[in-house]
C-alpha cells in the first residue's frame, strides 16, 4: 500500500512525551514541537504522516477514519465515547479525573436539602455517569476552563476535573472527594483502517508494545 | 427545521442509491433469494423476543393507539424475517433465501455516519446449518462489493462459538462479562489485562482471554486460535471457520479475507460465523452478519439460519470517495412543443416516444411563434432534444431540433420514430 499510515497527534500537555516516544521508535518528529503553523508532516520515508490537532479533536479524526491511528489522553476517550480502538496504554500523561469541593464548609459537610446539588466540569458525560450511577440527582455546569473557580465563587457545589499533582486543587483550597478515573495515554485505532491497512498497523502497534516493556512505564 | 440524523436525497442521491439498491436485489435474486417487504412497526413484546437490550434501547417507541400496547419502530430487520420465517412461512419447505431493502430507526448521536434512519439491504438463509451457508453469506457479498465497483475491501471474519467459548468461565456474573465485552470490543489490551490481574482471574484464563485481543491477522490466527484452549465448543467453532475459509478461498476470495477472533459488537443473537465488511474511505463497517441458530425458536419455529445486511448510506460513502465515475440523473431526454390548440397530436406523440423509452415533458404554448422560447425553455432545464409541432400541420411536418447547436431539421412522424429506434437513443 503507497498511502501513508495517518497518526494523529494532540497539541499540549501529551506532545512532549508523544514526540520523546517518537524518537524512540525511530520516527523523527521534532518538527511538531516547532513553532510553525504547519498542521500536517509527512515522513515518506517511514510511511507515515503526522497531523497535529487540539487534543478534544483526536478521537474524532480516528473515529471518522481521517487519522488511521491516534495518541489521546484517557480522559477525553472516557468523555466522548468515541468507537475506536484502544489498544495501548503508554503509560505517560498520567494524571486523575477528581470530585472535589471547597476544603472549608464544603458540600459534605453542609450538603443541600432542598435544590439539586450543582457540579461543574468541562466533562459532562463523565460526570453525569458518575452521578447517574450512583443515582444522584445533579445538575451539570459544563465550564470551558478555570473550573477550580465554580465551588469557591457559589457557581457550583463541586467540580469534577483533571489534576495531576493537586496543586491547583490546593492552592484553590479545595480537596478531592472521590476518584473517579485515572488517565494516562493511549494509542487509538480506527476500526476500519486496522483492517484495510493490515498488517502495517499491526506492525507499528508491535514496535509501541516492544518499546513499552522493553522500559518498564515510569511512574 | 428539520430532526436530526435524517437524510434527503435529491434526484442524483436518490438515482445513485435506486441503482445501487437494484443492483444488490438483482445479485440477491441471482443467487435465489425472494425479496419480502416486512412491516415498519411491531409490537415490542414482539419483537424484543428477538435483539438485545442496546438495541432496543436504542429503538423509537410509541403507543399503539388502539390497544395501548407499546409499539417500536424497527430497528432491525432480521428479527422481522426471523418472524415471517417461523409463522407465516413455517410450512413452506427449507431452505428459504429471502432479502429485504428496508429503513430502520435507532436513536444514536449523529455522527461518523450513524444516521437515525438508516436504508439496509440485506438477505436472510433459513434451514441450513452448514459451512456452505456460512460461506454463501460472505461469497454473497463480495460479489454485491465487486459489482459494485468497490475494490479496496476487506472482511473479517469471527467466530462466536469460539469467542463466547473463551469467555465462558465470566458469564456467572452478568457486570463482570459486560465489563470484559467492553474492554474485549475496544481491544483494550492494556487495561484487560490491568483489570483481570486487579480482580485475581486465575492466570490460565487471564492469559487466554488476553490472547483474544491478538486473535486478529491472517490464515495463523486459526493455528493460534486452536492452540490456546481444548473446550470442545470452541474447536468445533474453529473448525466450522475453517470449512468456511477453504470454501472462500477455493472461490478465490482469500486476499479479502481476514480473521478477528476477538470481535464480540453486535448482536446478542449471533452464535456461530460472523463476518464484517470493511472499504477504503468509511472508518466504520459497511455492514455484516452472521449465524443466529437460536433466533427463529423464540418465535416459535426452531431453525439454523444465517445472513447479512448492508448499510446503504456507508456504501454510497465508500463509492463517492473512491469511484471516479459519478452518476449524475439527467432529468429529462426531450421536450414536445405544440401550440395550445394542437395538444391532441401533441399528447399521442408524447406517448409514442415515452413508449421508445425516452423521458419525455411535453409543453403547451398559447402564443406564436414559440419556437425561440421552446428552445431557450430547453437551454436553461438541460434538456437536449426538442420536437416542435408545426401549427395546425399534425404530426406530418415535425421539427427535431438539437438543442446545443440549435439545428432543427424537418420529417414526419415516421422518420421520427425510426431516428428515435433504440440504436441511435441519447444515453
Amino acid at each position: 500500500m503507497n498511502k501513508p499510515l495517518v497518526i494523529a497527534v494532540s497539541k499540549g500537555r501529551l506532545l512532549e512525551f508523544a514526540v520523546e516516544f517518537f524518537e524512540k521508535m525511530g520516527i523523527a518528529s521534532e518538527a511538531l514541537l516547532s513553532e510553525s503553523r504547519e498542521l500536517m508532516f509527512d515522513l515518506p520515508e517511514k510511511g507515515i504522516r503526522l497531523l497535529l490537532v487540539r487534543a478534544v479533536d483526536v478521537a474524532t479524526y480516528v473515529e471518522y477514519g481521517a487519522a488511521d491511528i491516534g495518541l489521546a489522553g484517557k480522559d477525553l476517550l472516557l468523555e466522548q465515547m468515541c468507537d475506536v480502538y484502544e489498544p495501548i496504554d503508554l503509560g505517560f500523561g498520567y494524571c486523575r479525573i477528581i470530585l472535589a469541593e471547597a476544603v472549608e464548609n464544603g458540600y459534605s459537610q453542609n450538603p443541600k436539602r432542598y435544590t439539586k446539588r450543582r457540579v461543574a466540569t468541562k466533562y459532562p458525560n463523565i460526570t453525569e455517569q458518575y452521578f447517574s450511577e450512583k443515582g444522584i440527582p445533579i445538575e451539570i455546569i459544563k465550564l470551558y476552563g478555570s473550573i477550580e473557580l465554580a465551588p469557591l465563587v457559589g457557581l457550583a457545589d463541586q467540580i469534577v476535573d483533571l489534576t495531576s499533582s493537586g496543586a491547583t486543587l490546593k492552592a484553590n483550597n479545595l480537596k478531592i472527594v472521590d476518584e473517579i478515573a485515572e488517565c494516562t495515554a493511549r494509542v487509538i485505532v480506527n476500526r476500519a483502517s486496522l483492517k484495510l491497512k493490515y498488517p502495517a498497523i499491526q506492525q507499528i502497534l508491535g514496535e509501541m508494545k516492544a518499546i513499552l516493556q522493553k522500559k518498564p512505564e515510569k511512574a | 427545521m428539520i430532526p436530526k440524523g435524517v437524510a434527503t436525497l435529491l434526484p442524483d442521491g436518490t438515482f445513485h442509491r435506486r441503482s445501487i439498491e437494484k443492483e444488490i436485489l438483482s445479485a440477491f435474486s441471482r443467487w435465489g433469494y425472494q425479496e419480502v417487504t416486512p412491516p415498519i412497526f411491531e409490537y415490542l413484546d414482539v419483537f424484543s423476543l428477538g435483539v438485545g437490550e442496546e438495541v432496543l434501547d436504542s429503538a423509537y417507541k410509541f403507543i399503539d393507539r388502539a390497544t395501548g400496547r407499546i409499539m417500536v419502530l424497527r430497528p432491525d430487520v432480521t428479527p422481522q424475517i426471523a418472524r415471517i420465517a417461523s409463522t407465516l412461512l413455517a410450512d413452506e419447505p427449507r431452505p428459504l433465501r429471502l432479502c429485504y431493502s428496508a429503513n430502520v430507526f435507532r436513536h444514536q448521536e449523529e455522527h461518523a455516519g450513524r444516521e437515525r434512519e438508516l436504508f439496509q439491504l440485506g438477505g436472510e438463509l433459513i434451514g441450513l446449518s452448514d459451512a456452505e451457508a456460512d460461506a454463501e453469506m460472505i461469497a454473497l457479498s463480495i460479489e454485491i462489493l465487486q459489482n459494485l465497483g468497490l475494490k479496496d475491501f476487506r472482511i473479517t471474519l469471527g467466530q462466536m462459538a469460539f469467542t463466547r467459548g473463551l469467555l465462558r468461565p465470566f458469564m456467572s456474573s452478568p457486570a463482570f462479562y459486560k465489563k470484559i465485552l467492553h474492554y474485549v470490543a475496544k481491544k483494550e489490551t492494556s487495561q484487560l489485562e490491568r483489570w483481570l490481574k486487579q480482580e485475581s482471574v486465575n492466570p490460565k484464563t487471564q492469559k487466554e482471554v488476553l490472547s483474544l485481543l491478538d486473535l486478529f491477522g491472517g490464515e495463523d490466527v486459526l493455528k493460534r486460535a486452536a492452540a490456546l484452549t481444548d473446550d470442545p465448543e470452541c474447536l468445533k467453532g474453529l473448525e466450522r471457520l475453517e470449512a468456511v475459509y477453504a470454501i472462500l478461498k477455493s472461490a478465490g476470495h482469500q486476499d479479502n479475507i481476514l480473521f478477528d477472533l476477538g470481535e464480540v459488537r453486535g448482536f446478542d443473537y449471533y452464535t456461530g460465523t460472523i463476518f464484517e465488511i470493511f472499504s477504503e474511505g468509511v472508518g466504520s463497517e459497511l455492514g455484516g452478519g452472521g449465524r443466529y441458530d437460536h433466533l427463529l425458536e423464540k418465535f416459535g419455529e426452531p431453525s439454523a439460519s444465517t445472513g447479512f445486511a448492508l448499510y446503504i448510506e456507508r456504501i454510497q460513502a465508500a463509492m463517492e470517495k473512491t469511484s471516479s465515475e459519478k452518476l449524475s440523473c439527467s432529468g429529462v431526454d426531450m421536450m414536445i412543443a405544440h401550440f395550445a390548440n394542437d395538444a391532441e397530436w401533441a399528447i399521442m406523440l408524447a406517448r409514442e416516444v415515452r413508449s421508445l423509452g425516452f423521458r419525455t415533458i411535453r409543453k403547451s404554448f398559447n402564443a406564436l411563434p414559440f419556437h425561440g422560447v421552446a428552445h431557450a425553455d430547453a437551454v436553461s432545464q438541460q434538456i437536449p432534444k426538442i420536437v416542435l409541432l408545426q401549427e395546425g400541420a399534425g404530426t406530418d411536418a415535425l421539427q427535431l431540433m438539437d438543442v446545443s447547436t440549435g439545428q432543427a431539421e424537418t420529417l414526419n412522424q415516421n422518420d421520427l420514430m425510426a431516428r428515435l429506434q433504440p440504436d441511435e437513443t441519447t444515453p
